[in-house]
């Protein structure tokens, strides 16, 4: 309990949910920018929901009531998926599980303090702080939340390989049905080691999809394990229609991070220390 | 700080992790149906499905079989040249489809068209039976095809 107690009351930097913050809202607009505009879907419902989701996302990526506003702009995405989804047909749009993990990852980054750095919040503050004469205040906030999105993400790995764990994947076949299906048409019988390939991918992907939830939480792993992670999902987006599902996973991978590791990295890269 | 924060915080992350791992018992353990709000884990599952890897051959009177390049006898030099319809085969009936258009367009009177196919499924691929030859050829050179590119040869016959 004590332990439990420790990680849940942390507090820390603020940079790694703030630079998630501004990466998620980048990546939201990516995915649904084009739906949410105006012209896509014309009808009066859809319109309000349009202007709350592009109200909220620009607060959202500028860091102004950066809560509240990465809150309301979750809550427009839910909205998309449980009502907007079944009642106006948008099942492309909201239904795929690229965007689901958009939206919890979302949804958990409103508990944490995501305005705290690299916001108009911030800067606010600090400006305000500066009239009164006082010293700014640190830019550190309580974390439990963050480990929210890192459960999710090895959520995700978990079951998404719970789900290949059948013959079908294991025997390599599933990934020749890919492979056939997006680039060779026929079964390329004419390519030697083409069968094995797809076996070994099979069985790799599998021991990752597995190591990854669990061993990503282990800091001394990290430094092998997120590159690997980054490759993985590298080849994803150039090999396998993934749509955001990348960039989002390599977004979220922060929130593995120690807080105080991306705040020094931050500081030798940029010369300026965010003051804490 | 509090109890209550502590026990406040604990009490909302137990149920924003209950609901995360929610949709993936249920339906992935335990095969319940996928309700709304529920997010499972399935990536690729319903990909792929729909591609089949059919080897068409051409069998003449004495029973030879020679396998038959469908890109070429339907006048294309290269798969990617292919109208998409012609390039990924999808599904069993398509497997039929495409068999009659090479009858219709590329295999000469004299000859039939067996298949071997097998198509993607969940389970990986699932091998396509079919009773006796697809159709007998009835393309007839001296006529001019409707549809795809004019470049088919007749198959010259041999064992495979």
């Amino acid at each position: 309990m004590t332990w439990l107690r420790r990680r849940i009351m942390r507090e820390g930097p603020t940079d790694a949910v703030s630079l998630m913050r501004i990466g998620m809202a980048l990546i939201i607009w990516t995915r649904w920018g084009t739906e949410m505009a105006y012209y896509w879907r014309p009808h009066p419902e859809m319109w309000v929901m349009d202007t709350v989701f592009f109200l909220a996302s620009t607060a959202m990526l500028v860091g102004f009531w950066s809560r509240t506003s990465t809150f309301i702009t979750a809550a427009t995405l839910f909205a998309g998926w449980l009502y907007f989804a079944p009642v106006h047909g948008m099942n492309s749009e909201f239904t795929h599980h690229h965007t689901r993990i958009l939206m919890a990852a979302n949804l958990f980054l409103a508990f944490t303090p995501c305005g705290g750095s690299w916001s108009l919040d911030r800067w606010l503050a600090v400006r305000k702080a500066r009239a009164s004469g006082v010293e700014p205040p640190a830019n550190l906030g309580p974390l439990w939340a963050t480990d929210l999105i890192a459960i999710q993400v090895s959520t995700v790995y978990f079951w998404s390989a719970w789900d290949k764990t059948q013959w079908g994947f294991l025997s390599g076949e599933r990934i020749e049905n890919m492979l056939v299906h997006w680039y060779f048409f026929d079964y390329p019988y004419w390519l030697p080691g083409f069968h094995a390939f797809c076996v070994f991918g099979a069985w790799f992907t599998l021991v990752v999809e597995y190591v990854l939830p669990f061993a990503l939480f282990v800091p001394r792993f990290q430094r092998w394990l997120i590159p690997a992670g980054f490759l993985l999902h590298a080849m994803f987006f150039v090999v396998l229609p993934v749509g955001t599902f990348t960039c989002t996973m390599m977004l979220l991978y922060m929130a593995y991070l120690k807080p105080e590791q991306v705040r020094s990295v931050l500081g030798s890269m940029t010369d300026a220390l965010p003051s804490s | 700080m509090s109890d209550a924060t502590f026990y406040g915080r604990l009490a909302i992350g137990g149920l924003l992790v209950a609901w995360m791992q929610w949709g993936p018992v249920a339906h992935q353990l335990f095969g319940q149906k996928v309700k709304p709000g529920m997010s499972t884990w399935r990536m690729y599952y319903g990909a792929a499905r729909d591609v089949c890897d059919a080897r068409y051959y051409a069998v003449d009177q004495a029973g030879n079989r020679t396998l038959v390049n469908r890109f070429e006898a339907l006048g294309y030099d290269h798969f990617y040249d292919a109208r998409k319809a012609v390039r990924r085969i999808a599904n069993r009936s398509h497997v039929e489809r495409q068999g009659r258009q090479l009858c219709r367009e590329f295999l000469p009177a004299g000859q039939h068209l067996e298949v071997d196919a097998r198509c993607g499924s969940y389970k990986g691929w699932k091998r396509e039976t079919f009773d006796g030859p697809l159709c007998r050829g009835s393309f007839d050179p001296t006529r001019k095809r409707s549809k795809d590119k004019q470049k088919g040869k007749a198959p010259q016959g041999g064992k495979q």
